[in-house]
């Protein structure tokens, strides 16, 4: 299974849209779409997960690796549209409790823009 | 009880399919989705730790993955070849994690919290992993 990035910004946010399974064969692919909005100076990121299939560990490591970054520079990794069996393994390790999760995009973005 | 046993190369393509079998296997002796669906989590990053630290993530090596399932109780032991797995005893802290930029053992947390019990050995060259889920009553 192969994993397809959509990007996306509105309102100098950057929506970063995977579809597919963030796992050890593709998560170069979503550690780059990361690594490239903040290479650009982009801080405000939503993740749309809703076509997000499965993400792994690995996956997990990513966000991980950029949050302090992000909210450094006064943005931050806000995750939305989670299906439930992926908001479960976000909340296996207690993601949920540290990262923002909106239900939908429309809350998200409105997240950053009255931010 | 049912017990299907899989001998598989150390290929990443095939974590997909061999946790969907997984989930599959446990649905069919009643386990709730959500249990299911757990499992075949903790099923996957031990095949992905397995490939990724014993295998260096080669394909030439082998991997045998038996399942032992019944109503109450699913075991999965898996068995392979290649380096042994430094498994450690730390506890978890996400904030820790994200303070330090961290990355190593999300998977291995993943594994412990996914499942009952997991125990780890060596014999022979050969490793083992054992994962179980106990059902509640």
């Amino acid at each position: 299974m192969e994993l397809e990035i959509e990007k996306e910004e509105r309102e100098n946010i950057l929506i970063i849209r995977p579809k597919g399974r963030v796992d050890p064969l593709t998560v170069e692919n979503f550690d780059s779409s990361i690594k490239e909005g903040i290479g650009e100076g982009k801080f405000r990121i939503i993740i749309d997960c809703s076509e997000l299939l499965y993400i792994s560990s690995a996956g997990l490591g990513v966000l991980i690796g950029y949050i302090e970054e992000v909210r450094e520079n006064r943005g931050d990794i806000i995750i939305c549209c989670t299906s439930p069996k992926v908001h479960e393994i976000f909340d296996l390790l207690g993601f949920t409790k540290i990262y923002k999760f909106f239900p939908e995009l429309k809350g998200a973005v409105a997240f950053f823009s009255n931010g | 009880m049912a017990e299907v046993l899989l001998r598989i190369p150390s290929s990443y393509l095939l974590l997909y399919p061999v946790s969907e079998l997984s989930r599959k296997i446990l649905l069919l002796y009643y386990f709730p989705e959500k249990d299911a669906t757990l499992f075949s989590l903790a099923v996957e990053e031990v095949l992905s730790n397995i490939i990724k630290h014993s295998y260096k993530g080669k394909e030439n090596g082998w991997i045998e993955i038996g399942w032992k399932v019944s109503r109450s109780k699913a075991q999965v032991e898996f068995k392979f070849g290649g380096t042994s797995i430094e498994i450690p005893n730390e506890e978890f802290d996400l904030k820790e994690y994200i303070r330090e930029r961290r990355k190593d053992g999300l998977g291995l947390e993943i594994i412990k919290r996914a499942t009952d019990e997991v125990n780890y050995g060596r014999e022979r060259e050969v490793n083992w992993w054992r994962i179980i889920k106990r059902l509640k009553d």
